[in-house]
């Protein structure tokens, strides 16, 4: 029998992957730039924005992954004809499966240590008594963690030493020039000095953990699990997309417009600059949360009544999740706008600009060839500390409830849905501090990051340092 | 002065024109009336005769921007859009879809917004700015180098977390304060306590990063290295010359946002059950009462507009270089 997947094309899927053939074209782009070339180099020699980097590469493989969506066939069926299941799963699924299977009835170990849901028994007297039960560990004989522990060992190893192999016989055909005991030893010197041995460390260390928390948890539950038995795990690291795509596709929403508006405002100046800045000046009067909130309440009344072109949940939940994107991208690109038409209006008097002109050059190929480049920086700063911002914007937006989809997986979701729990006695932290802990380490790696770009690329700081 | 006041606030009203033309695009055209009227009745089971009352009881019922049927005064005067904008210029805002009296709402609402906002901020700007000054005296120190990771942690934080962890330890945890609840008069301190140092701390990493930027942008200028080689010592280069010139900014930026404080803040409020002006936005958003969230969106841009209006009244008036042209 065929064993075929249906593959399942959701909106933000076809977005987030064309961001990511957008951002591979860029670096090869900047590959070809010696300038450009050189200032990534020196920000990558850094090992905290060579960490930084590396672990948003590897929470963007994540999310990436997790936008390969399909479903299976049922594998019973006999007939020519093939039966699809009607769960819509991601190759990231696949990967970690058996985490997704919901094998709980509501919170259990290792965190909860009593049923959620009272018993009730008869006493010796004839009274009905009622109780928490206890959670039984180790019920089903499962492996400890010990056992768990040197599998996993073994297994990293094997691999490890697979690995390095390939790579020894990759490194002593690549480096055949030279003498062979010095082939890999020199090799090793030009990687540490380009930062990118470091970058090798770090992947390594960070898919270690990845791997170590999906053997344990074929087993336990690493971070425990939901009220409703979902593993707490899983939630967070589905999350994952969610963080990634609102950080990412609303720039594809707010880049272009913000872009094109600015350089052209600041450039042609007279009616197309009034006109410009009155629409952002418009837009960035109105208090960002509430107009946020009020284009996605209208437009969560509109999509309900189209809810006849949507075939599934999955898909409704989705153009959600774009739509959201996309009204903070049209609602968030005023600022950069702004930040683009005064560099402009600075760059349009410079005199590459005046000769440009007089030598008949036309204005579309001056915004492009001379203008845009030169404001580039100003839009890589933007778009790298907004980024952050979105991540914990979309936390804020689900509690409110202008958020994304209460079926989609988000940190908002999971803290909105976690937060009264804590009242509880005992508290239920776990879900809450999963999703602080993975929405703090993508931020904060981003912020970082952030910090590091603007360091490499902003004119500004690099007059502070050198009068250092 | 008066005349260049008075061109400002010519200035806003085309702004406010377009502020109003996007929030009814959004709220009588994406979302007609007829959606609200069905959310309000009920989904299911709604007559049209039931919705053509409701929408003829809140005046919704009249056409768009324009009654082709009747002649030029009252084919603009008698539209939906004309109307609406009318009330909201009247500060005439009616009732709620909820059926409540907007006007009253706001005016009480106000004061527990204020007993919040107005102790965060004031509180908020001196710990950012005594840190900023505390990281910048102690530059290319370890003391910086920690200043501004900590600063980077913090930022990096979500404020949910603050506002959670904050009720579970004090709260819940300590019992120092009630977790939630308001008071009105001098009982307000025991509410307004906890939320108050929860903005402070979530505001402080951003604000720090911030001033100090704007302190080390004076630091590196010919007048700051001057007054050090002349001999003063760094604190008194800081007391006397890069703080008053990095105020100029930070100033500014606080005029702007004054205006702001009635609105409240959203999180803090809501979570602290506080009968502000902001858990009033989002009582109004999740119970989908678009009355009320399109005064609020009027309410909020009449405020940011006073801001930056005050904002280039205050530069002239703390920067004697800049004249009005």
């Amino acid at each position: 029998m065929l064993y075929l997947v249906k593959p399942i094309f959701l909106a933000t899927d076809a977005f987030i992957w064309l961001f990511a053939v957008m951002l591979t074209i860029t670096v090869y782009k900047i590959k070809r730039q010696p300038n450009l070339c050189k200032k990534w180099s020196v920000l990558l020699q850094s090992k905290l924005y060579n960490t930084c980097l590396v672990t948003l590469v590897f929470f963007c493989i994540v999310a990436l992954t997790d936008s390969i969506h399909f479903r299976e066939p049922i594998s019973e069926t006999h007939n020519t004809k093939i039966v699809y299941s009607n769960e819509v799963k991601s190759l990231f699924d696949s990967v970690v499966t058996p985490l997704g299977i919901v094998k709980e009835q509501s919170y259990s170990k290792p965190f909860a240590t009593h049923n959620l849901n009272k018993s009730y028994e008869k006493d010796s007297a004839g009274n009905y008594i009622s109780f928490y039960n206890h959670l039984k560990i180790n019920e089903k004989n499962e492996p400890s963690i010990g056992e768990l522990g040197y599998e996993f060992t073994i297994k990293w190893f094997k691999w490890a030493f697979i690995s390095l192999a390939v790579l020894s016989l990759y490194i002593l055909f690549k480096e055949r020039n030279q003498v062979w005991h010095r082939r890999i030893p020199n090799y090793l010197t030009t990687l540490k000095k380009s930062g990118v041995l470091h970058s090798i460390i770090t992947a390594i260390i960070l898919f270690t953990i990845f791997a170590c928390l999906i053997n344990i948890s074929s087993c336990y539950h690493v971070f425990g699990t939901s009220k409703i038995g979902e593993d707490v795990l899983y939630q967070t690291m589905k999350s994952i997309r969610t963080g990634i795509i609102i950080g990412t596709i609303t720039t594809i929403f707010s880049l272009p417009i913000a872009i094109i508006m600015g350089i052209c405002s600041g450039y042609f100046g007279k009616t197309i600059d009034d006109i410009i800045q009155y629409i952002y000046t418009t837009i960035s009067a109105i208090p960002g949360i509430l107009l946020i909130s009020a284009a996605v309440l209208s437009l969560q009344v509109w999509l309900g009544r189209h809810a006849n072109w949507f075939s599934s949940m999955e898909e409704s939940a989705d153009m959600r999740l774009l739509m959201i994107c996309f009204i903070l991208g049209i609602t968030g690109w005023t600022s950069l706008c702004r930040l683009l038409r005064g560099e402009t209006l600075k760059i349009r008097e410079m005199d590459y600009i005046t000769a440009a002109k007089t030598l008949g050059v036309s204005n579309s190929s001056i915004l492009y060839k001379h203008i845009l480049p030169n404001v580039m920086h100003i839009v890589l700063i933007i778009t790298v500390i907004d980024f952050s911002s979105l991540v914990l914007a979309e936390a804020v937006l689900s509690y409110i409830g202008v958020g994304v989809d209460p079926s989609t997986m988000s940190w908002g979701n999971m803290i909105n849905s976690a937060r009264l729990e804590m009242a509880r006695e005992p508290a239920i932290w776990w879900s809450l501090a999963a999703a602080f802990v993975f929405m703090f380490s993508l931020v904060l790696a981003a912020n970082i990051f952030a910090d590091g770009v603007r360091a490499a690329f902003d004119p500004r700081e690099k007059n502070n340092a050198g009068a250092s | 002065m008066i005349k260049y006041i008075i061109r400002r606030m010519i200035y806003m009203i085309p702004i406010l024109l377009g502020v109003n033309v996007i929030t009814f695009i959004l709220f009588f055209m994406v979302n007609t009336p007829d959606d609200m009227a069905r959310m309000q009745l009920g989904n299911k089971n709604v007559t049209p005769a039931a919705i053509e009352r409701w929408k003829a009881s809140k005046g919704y019922d009249k056409p768009l921007f324009f009654d082709s049927s009747k002649q030029f005064p009252e084919n603009i005067s008698e539209s939906l859009f004309y109307n609406q904008t009318k009330k909201l210029v009247r500060f005439d805002f009616g009732l709620s879809d909820g059926g409540r009296d907007i006007n009253y709402d706001i005016t009480t609402r106000m004061y527990p917004s204020l007993a919040i906002a107005i102790p965060s901020l004031i509180l908020g700007l001196l710990a950012n700015i005594s840190f900023a000054l505390i990281i910048v005296f102690f530059k290319d120190s370890y003391i910086e180098r920690w200043g501004t990771i900590i600063c980077i942690l913090l930022m990096s934080i979500s404020g949910l977390f603050y506002i959670i962890a904050g009720q579970y330890l004090f709260g819940k945890l300590w019992k120092l304060v009630p977790i939630s609840g308001y008071l009105p008069g001098i009982n307000a301190v025991y509410f307004v306590a906890l939320p108050v140092m929860i903005a402070i701390i979530s505001g402080i990493g951003s604000g720090v990063r911030w001033y100090r930027s704007l302190l080390l942008e004076e630091y590196f200028k010919p007048y700051a290295i001057t007054a050090r080689a002349k001999g003063l010592s760094d604190l008194q280069v800081l007391k006397r010359h890069l703080l008053p010139n990095a105020m100029i900014p930070i100033v500014t930026s606080i005029v702007a946002i004054l205006p702001l404080l009635f609105m409240g803040s959203l999180l803090t409020e809501s979570f602290f059950g506080i009968p502000g002006l902001g858990s009033y936005t989002i009582d109004a958003i999740s119970q989908q009462d678009f009355a009320i969230i399109r005064v609020m969106v009027f309410i909020g841009t009449l405020l940011y507009m006073l801001g930056l209006m005050m904002t280039d009244i205050v530069y002239t008036w703390v920067d004697p270089r800049i004249r009005l042209s």
